[in-house]
């Protein structure tokens, strides 16, 4: 009995086991086909964002991107019409593509749902809505409907936080998405939107690199894009804005305009694309200044079809006016020493002919002497500029007394300034010590400044010549009563190329003058000035630096080197 | 005998050229800068005038300028003397009327007499010389 019992207790153990065995076998099929299920589902979705991604390629035009969504949906989900709606500016595209025989009721829920879930995110709006309806896989044999939809599922899109349209999938059966459909159509767009927002981010961050750079450029930078027969502006840096007297509002229109003011950007812009060659423009004047222009085609990547044309500014003013300025200065070198030459082969052959009379055979020798001096003494100026700009200019200093030199120098000029019913003042300190200094180089400068206001001051005028001390300084000032310098010669005043820049000549001499005086007063450690009045004359001031003793190194020899003349900019 | 008027402030070359143009024969009178060269032109009549391109007050253009548009001495052929010149100047010397152009480096006292006789008798006009 017992052992019927227990055989009994085993079979029903086995068939407890077999049965639990089987039921866990028939659990884990139905788990391992749900998981399978799903796997076919991720994979679905895979290809389905793979087919998306490769209709829109690297688009990023919303447009093929939100059609593409449409289209695949079109293909994967049972329903009457998918739809988009997408927003531009003020208005909102909508676009149906139907798939049943489908009303204009049916029309308008599908729209005003899609307006609706795009107001959600951006607030109600006066959106002008254009309509299109798309046919292509219409099934004529669909029964025709005028109901609104009996399911309708409303997906908006958004990039990056902003919301550009919505999507929408309808039926004329109630209930005709599963959650199945509900969350692949979701999943896909929501792929597809993470893809493109981060890919426009990759683009965004690239742009702001490439913006930035752009913007830092001192060269002007524009950039056209050609798009059949319209030119559009892409891009203008600040630059280039300056250059062409833009302001903030501009566009290709406006841009074009100021640079045809000065010359046709268009026929470059068209040529340059057409040619797909480069193109160099020297010597454009836009405005008061001169540009070399550059026109580059901008290819579509790895092909051969232009995009646009992009354009780089670049001022070339300051050089131009360098150059000019270098010409005149070496023009004014050969004409200053050919003049006193021209005088001095005249009158030698005066003199070889030999029918002159005695007054013109003296007159003669007269001339030769004098040039050959005008001319040493211009050789001396461009020799002393020499030395200043080499840092070879040396000073003979010895005690001195400034009042004495400004004594002797102004007695050499008053013979002149007496023939011109000029008066010439001295106002001297008497209280100024004698001081270390260079007598003949500060002459020198003494020398340029007087004769510099007898040129400038007109008959019966006042030019004086006065010294003070402050502040350990000695300061010696020489006043005109002339006309003053005219500001446009002011910025150059010290400068080598100072007397230049008219067609009118300056009174005889390299013009070096005030230029050389500057390189000999700072080599002194004083400084040179002008203090210029149109009404009352001009006033040149310079000081040097008391110094009571004669260092002792300066005494063994006297020619000391000193620093090299200080590098001037030219303003304009 | 012509009546010379020199305007030139290099007084030197002025000196040279007077004095080879006086033992020609001619009457010269000097004026060493544009303002006082005008005035001389406009009060008395030349026979011919030597203008020199860069003067002081005025260039030797606008000089021109002003001799060939008033005055008495509209007709009278003008040289210009130059020690420096550019294609600029010197064509729009021609084209405001000078009747020649002379590079005072160039040319000698006896050439300048030649000249000036020239010019005297037959005042037409000479080609543009090259850039310097």
């Amino acid at each position: 009995m017992s052992q019927v019992f227990f055989i009994a207790s085993l079979a029903f153990i086995l068939g407890f086991l077999a049965f639990y065995l089987v039921k866990k076998l028939r659990r884990t099929e139905d788990l391992l086909k749900e998981k399978n299920k799903e796997l076919q589902k991720r994979l679905y979705e895979i290809s389905v964002s793979q087919a998306i991604s490769n209709q829109i390629g690297y688009s990023l035009k919303l447009t093929t991107i939100i059609e593409s969504i449409a289209e695949t949906i079109e293909k994967v989900i049972d329903h009457s019409a998918v739809s988009y709606a997408l927003v531009e500016q003020k208005s909102i595209i909508c676009k149906i593509y139907e798939n049943g025989f489908i009303g204009p009721n049916f029309k308008e829920a599908i729209k005003n749902s899609l307006i609706e879930a795009i107001e959600e995110h951006v607030g109600a709006q006066d959106f002008q809505v254009i309509e299109s309806t798309h046919k292509e896989m219409f099934h004529s044999d669909a029964e025709y409907n005028n109901n609104k939809p009996a399911s309708l599922l409303t997906i908006p899109l958004i990039i990056n936080h902003t919301c550009v349209g919505a999507i929408s999938v309808a039926s004329i059966i109630p209930d005709a998405f599963s959650e199945d459909d509900k969350a692949l159509l979701s999943r896909i767009i929501e792929n597809t939107v993470s893809a493109v927002g981060s890919l426009e981010q990759v683009i965004n961050t690239e742009k702001g690199k490439l913006d930035s750079f752009l913007f830092s450029l001192t060269s002007g930078a524009v950039l056209f894009l050609l798009d059949k027969s319209t030119i559009k502006l892409s891009a203008i840096n600040s630059a280039a804005k300056q250059f062409l007297h833009l302001n903030d509002d501009v566009d290709a229109t406006s841009v074009i305009a100021h640079f045809g003011m000065h010359y046709d950007l268009v026929k470059d812009i068209r040529e340059v694309a057409e040619k797909k060659e480069s193109m160099l423009l020297k010597d454009v004047t836009i405005y008061d200044k001169f540009f070399k222009i550059y026109l580059n085609p901008v290819f579509l990547h790895d092909s051969q079809s232009v995009l646009g044309v992009s354009i780089t500014m670049e001022d070339v003013t300051f050089e131009r006016e360098i150059e000019e300025i270098r010409e005149t200065f070496t023009n004014m070198v050969v004409h200053e020493l050919r003049a006193p030459l021209t005088s001095i082969k005249g009158a030698s052959s005066m003199l070889l002919a030999g029918k002159l009379t005695p007054e013109d055979t003296q007159k003669m020798m007269h001339i030769i002497h004098d040039s050959a001096e005008r001319m040493l003494m211009d050789i001396g100026d461009v020799l002393d500029v020499a030395k200043l700009e080499a840092g070879k200019f040396t000073l003979n200093n010895a005690m001195g007394s400034i009042n004495n030199l400004v004594k002797e120098k102004a007695l050499a000029f008053s013979f002149m300034a007496q023939e011109r019913h000029i008066k010439l003042d001295n106002v001297l300190d008497e209280q100024i010590p004698e001081s270390v200094f260079d007598a003949q180089r500060i002459g020198q400068v003494i020398n340029n400044l007087l004769s510099n206001a007898l040129k400038f001051t007109p008959d019966n005028g006042n030019i004086t010549i006065s010294t003070r001390l402050q502040n350990s300084q000695i300061e010696v000032s020489v006043k005109d009563s002339g006309l003053g310098v005219p500001a446009e010669k002011m910025a150059l005043l010290f400068s080598k190329y100072g007397q230049l820049g008219s067609a009118v000549r300056h009174e005889g001499g390299t013009g070096l003058g005030l230029y050389i005086s500057k390189g000999i007063i700072e080599s002194h450690g004083g400084k040179i000035w002008l203090e210029n009045s149109v009404k009352d004359g001009a006033a040149f001031s310079f000081t040097i630096p008391l110094v009571k003793t004669l260092p002792v190194d300066t005494a063994v020899n006297p020619a000391t080197p000193v620093s090299k003349i200080s590098p001037q900019r030219i303003v304009n | 005998m012509a009546k010379v008027l020199l305007i030139d402030d290099e007084l030197a070359v002025a000196s040279v050229f007077e004095t080879a143009l006086k033992n020609a024969g001619h009457d010269v009178k000097i004026a060493g800068d544009a303002r006082n060269g005008i005035n001389l032109a406009q009060s008395e009549p030349f026979d011919v005038i030597l203008l020199d391109q860069m003067l002081p007050d005025l260039s030797g253009n606008e000089v021109l300028k002003t001799i060939k548009t008033q005055g008495v001495n509209t007709k009278t052929p003008v040289s210009m003397l130059s020690n420096f010149s550019n294609d600029v100047t010197v064509k729009e010397a021609m084209g405001l009327g000078a009747n020649d152009y002379i590079m005072k480096y160039e040319i000698s006292p006896e050439a300048l007499v030649e000249k000036v006789g020239n010019l005297v008798t037959s005042p037409g006009t000479t080609q543009i010389p090259p850039t310097v």
